[in-house]
């Protein structure tokens, strides 16, 4: 069963020093993403590592379901969330399916067990399992650490992902293509995720919902969609990008623009679940302002009133 | 006096002392680890550790290994303790500098994620840092060692046999027969013992040494 987290007016500070969180309060609902974003240093890690309480807060709670995580015990409450960061956190002097184990092992799991499930995990995240569990990490590449990395997180089916930064020192063909992957997984498992990250992009590709944090703050919290439609501020558009509309296009289906109008004769198709960033580009390309869709069709006006719908 | 004849005659006591060696090389190298593994981790993990015994080691490591053996005569006595107690000691340093400077080195996520996965303090100790630090470590461990394979010839001079004791012999009865053995033997375990190590440090740095 996933657990929702919450914030509830956390606040995080140093002795004689601007508070790194301010009074931060938002909620991961059970089974869904929730991608923090912001520049360098606006507390995104810190507030990420308060909730397996790396960092302690300040003042203000925090919820795992309905329990306060600081009534319960240290290491059971670890143990329950999985943590994936850049790939250096992988044990190197541990075999894949040793890395794997550790979480299994410390709850004490069967041999058998722990063993059915590396292999189950070790598929999962698509790395055939004869040939990589005995495998060092630093004989793997940095794709093939940060796949373990996450294995080793969902070791123990934990409700709660955290993950911070975890694509972060990847190339961008493999860092899309684990994105990818991890939301086929999350599609499946349905876990409660927290994942941290500078990169927009990965934010608006991965999370059910995007919050905004800048200098402790919280600056804006909404689906990618309605961010990218409205930011609440100079620097959430600053952060988006000037291209943010097409980005826009990008996180909506075909489906949910097109209408019911049947399209002229010899109007190229395209399928419902593209993105309207694709249809855009393929109005584009073959000089078409409309596209034929199943029965109906997507009209260049159509992709007109993306911005005003919620 | 030709080879031959010198092990025909002496062979038993070669072999006595060459066991001997051995056995205060085992006892040596084993006392030298467990402290300098043990002083390694408290001072990696106390910094008052650290600042208190590193000079110190530091102080034994420079004096001359004769000049220690002598001191301590008056303190342990002649025979084995008093033979022993100062090079072990030597021994220390190199495995406390590598332990602790190879706990240091590892990257401090290393640690953070078994934080994170619920490890206690000993488990990180125990199944994470040190195993880590490991191949670093054994480096220590067996500068430790060659060192103290042949500085242990030393111990001839306060009367407790070793290999040394041949050199000794050889010395004092202008014998170059036995002299030789005496050298060669404490070289050719000073070889082994390196060879030894050396390849169980690069089988454990060739999975360890990630490419972080």
């Amino acid at each position: 069963m996933a657990l929702g987290i919450e914030f509830r007016s956390v606040t995080k500070a140093y002795p004689g020093a601007e508070p790194v969180i301010d009074r931060l309060s938002l909620r991961v609902a059970p089974g869904t993403t929730l991608a923090l974003v912001g520049p360098s240093g606006c507390g995104k890690t810190t507030s990420l590592k308060m909730v397996n309480r790396l960092i302690e807060p300040s003042a203000g709670d925090i919820l795992l379901g309905d329990r306060a995580i600081s009534t319960m015990p240290l290491n059971d409450l670890r143990r329950r969330i999985g943590y994936v960061i850049q790939y250096v956190g992988l044990f190197p002097h541990m075999t894949v399916a040793q890395n794997i184990a550790v979480v299994p092992k410390l709850l004490g799991w069967p041999r058998e067990r722990i063993r059915a499930r590396v292999d189950e995990l070790l598929s999962l995240v698509g790395l055939p399992p004869e040939a990589h569990r005995g495998r060092y990490p630093r004989t793997l590449s940095g794709g093939q650490q940060q796949r373990v990395g996450v294995a080793r997180a969902l070791a123990a089916d934990p409700p709660v992902l955290l993950m911070d930064e975890p694509f972060g020192a990847l190339d961008p063909v493999t860092r899309i293509r684990l994105q990818d992957e991890l939301k086929s997984i999350q599609q499946r498992l349905r876990k409660t995720v927290l994942i941290v990250t500078h990169d927009m992009d990965e934010a608006i590709r991965l999370g059910d919902q995007v919050a905004i944090l800048r200098a402790g703050r919280l600056v804006q919290i909404d689906t990618p969609a309605n961010i990218l439609r409205r930011p609440a501020d100079d620097f959430v558009s600053e952060l988006l990008g000037h291209d943010r509309l097409i980005r826009l296009l990008s996180t909506l289906s075909v489906g949910s623009a097109m209408s019911a109008v049947p399209a002229p004769d010899g109007a190229p198709a395209i399928a419902a679940e593209a993105t309207l960033e694709q249809a855009f580009l393929h109005m584009l390309d073959s000089g078409r302002e409309a596209l034929a869709v199943g029965s109906g069709s997507l009209h260049l006006r159509d992709l007109l009133k993306v911005r005003v719908n919620a | 006096m030709s080879f031959a004849d010198y092990i025909d005659l002496f062979g038993d006591n070669i072999v006595y002392l060459l066991e001997r060696h051995l056995l205060l090389f085992a006892l040596a190298l084993l006392g030298a680890t467990l402290l300098g593994i043990g002083l390694g981790v408290l001072a990696h993990r106390f910094e008052p550790v650290d600042r208190l015994a590193l000079p110190v080691v530091n102080v034994i490591q420079a004096c001359p290994e004769i000049v220690l053996l002598a001191l301590s005569i008056p303190l342990f006595g002649i025979g084995v303790r008093g033979a022993l107690i100062p090079l072990f000691l030597k021994g220390v340093l190199p495995i406390l500098r590598n332990t602790s400077g190879g706990l240091r080195s590892l990257d401090p996520r290393l640690k953070e994620t078994a934080r994170a996965m619920g490890m206690t303090p000993r488990q990180i100790l125990l199944e994470v840092e040190i195993p880590a630090a490991l191949p670093i470590v054994i480096a220590g461990i067996r500068i430790s060692a060659v060192m103290l394979v042949s500085v242990l010839t030393l111990t001839a001079y306060i009367g407790v046999d070793s290999l040394g004791t041949l050199i000794v012999q050889g010395i004092a009865r202008m014998d170059v027969t036995p002299l030789l053995i005496g050298c060669g033997l404490t070289a050719m375990l000073a070889l082994v013992v390196n060879t030894l190590l050396l390849s169980i440090e690069r089988l454990l740095s060739r999975r360890v040494s990630a490419g972080t």
